[in-house]
């Protein structure tokens, strides 16, 4: 019995090593499978404060870039809003459809921690439930489809951007061809990502934009995602093809969280499947 | 160990830890190099310090370092690999009677080439654990073998200069 004591005395700092690994490892499984769903993250009280502070003083270094992406945005909402209006006047003379009304709002938010470092990358902004954010909500940048928000606390909200592995996949349309496909990204380069499950039978090529398809409640359908960079035919029955994505990750900065009026309502219709037949 | 030293190993944590957070959080040269100097908080921990004390420093740093990372245990595991190896990886190319004269690992008491070398591998061994434990397949195990060179390489040598820094800044103070 002394013997065993003094082994386990000689052997305490590895014993310490092993026991302090042993915690981590148990950590790292606990909690970073349900993100989200706890208090250690980025979307906590303190460390969003610290965030924020150290966000709203590096902003004054990229002004003039977020000033110039945000003037090309409104050019395009203008047009947008020109085309919208001339459609307009055409379907007032014919029916007036419950449905036609928007059925998306948006709320701008500011990112105050982004990483394009890791596998799974996080985005955490400046907006919460107490601005009527909810889980599951689509984010879209200035430029294009950026990611979906997954947890939120009072004042701050953190998500999944494009580039986040185990993400189930966003869906995105080729919008030539009309060929519906799932956008996954490797891990590997944070300009591009991967549009799998696009048959042969449609005609595809470099050049052809990627939008959101409308599948996905949190997005409406028709916000570009990125612009097909090359195409393989390798793959027995589906292209592999690489896709650019429209955002750049490393300049972001000015998000739109999109809040869906009929998602309430589709998921709960949706829900009704799921069920298990009784 | 006098008050100079700890008021040093404090400045130590709060510049390598204000470094991380904020400026070097998402940088990455050339789209795989990540630079982590918070390793350098448990390089430097004072020698009298007991090896459990130092492994415990080194899990609380790892810990709030993954709470800005979103990575709750990752850091903090690789921090105490290195915390615990840390002993043996300066006796690697040292002399036992060397390092007992030493009261802190620094660049100050075993020179540049010294102090590269015990960061180089401390980080190397920080990367790969931090990498192997990050990748989710065998797919990108080779891309993750080129953070793990390329980061290892470019916080080592940040340290480095970091320790140079300290070491003649305290030469001229004697002068």
């Amino acid at each position: 019995m002394i013997n065993l004591l003094r082994f386990l005395y000689d052997k305490r700092n590895f014993l310490f090593f092993v026991l302090l690994e042993v915690l981590c490892g148990w950590l790292i499984f606990t909690f970073n499978k349900y993100q989200g769903a706890f208090y250690f993250n980025s979307s906590n009280a303190i460390v969003g404060n610290a965030l924020s502070a150290n966000r709203s003083f590096s902003s004054y270094f990229d002004l003039q870039e977020q000033n110039d992406k945000l003037v090309r945005e409104n050019i395009a909402l203008h047009t947008l809003l020109e085309k919208e209006k001339k459609i307009r006047k055409i379907e007032a003379l014919t029916v007036a459809d419950s449905t036609r009304r928007a059925a998306f709002d948006f709320i701008p938010a500011r990112v105050i921690k982004n990483s394009l470092t890791d596998t799974k990358n996080y985005i955490t902004i400046d907006k919460g439930t107490a601005d009527g954010l909810t889980p599951n909500m689509g984010l879209i940048g200035p430029q294009g489809v950026v990611g979906q928000i997954k947890y939120c606390s009072e004042h701050y909200s953190t998500g999944f951007s494009i580039l986040h592995v185990t993400n189930g996949g966003l869906s995105g349309k080729l919008s030539r061809s009309g060929a519906v496909g799932s956008l996954e990204w490797d891990g590997a380069d944070a300009r591009f990502a991967k549009l799998k499950y696009i048959g042969k039978h449609y005609f595809i090529q470099p050049g052809d934009t990627v939008v959101t398809s409308g599948y996905n409640t949190g997005f409406p359908a028709g916000i570009i995602i990125g612009v097909i960079e090359t195409v393989n035919d390798d793959e027995q029955s589906n292209y592999n093809i690489s896709v650019r994505l429209a955002t750049d990750f490393g300049s972001l900065d000015h998000v739109y969280v999109i809040r869906s009026k009929a998602k309430p309502e589709i998921d709960s219709l949706e829900a009704k499947l799921d069920k298990p037949k009784k | 160990m006098g008050p100079a030293q700890i008021l040093r190993y404090i400045a130590h944590v709060f510049i390598l830890l204000f470094l991380q957070l904020f400026l070097f959080r998402d940088t990455a040269l050339l789209g795989f190099a990540y630079i982590f100097v918070h390793i350098g908080i448990v390089l430097l921990i004072p020698n009298e310090i007991d090896l459990i004390w130092s492994m415990i420093i080194a899990f609380c740093i790892g810990f709030l370092v993954d709470m800005f990372y979103d990575t709750i245990g990752v850091h903090a595991a690789a921090c105490v690999l290195i915390a615990f190896f840390r002993p043996r990886i300066v006796g690697i190319f040292s002399v036992q009677g060397e390092l007992n004269s030493m009261s802190e690992y620094n660049v100050e008491s075993g020179g540049v080439l010294w102090f590269f070398q015990f960061a180089l591998i401390s980080s190397f061994l920080f990367c790969s654990l931090l990498f192997i434990l990050e990748s989710t397949s065998l797919m990108i195990f080779f891309y993750a073998l080129l953070k793990i060179i390329a980061s290892s390489l470019l916080t080592a040598v940040f340290l480095t200069m970091y320790s140079y820094l300290w070491a003649s800044r305290s030469k001229t103070k004697r002068r």
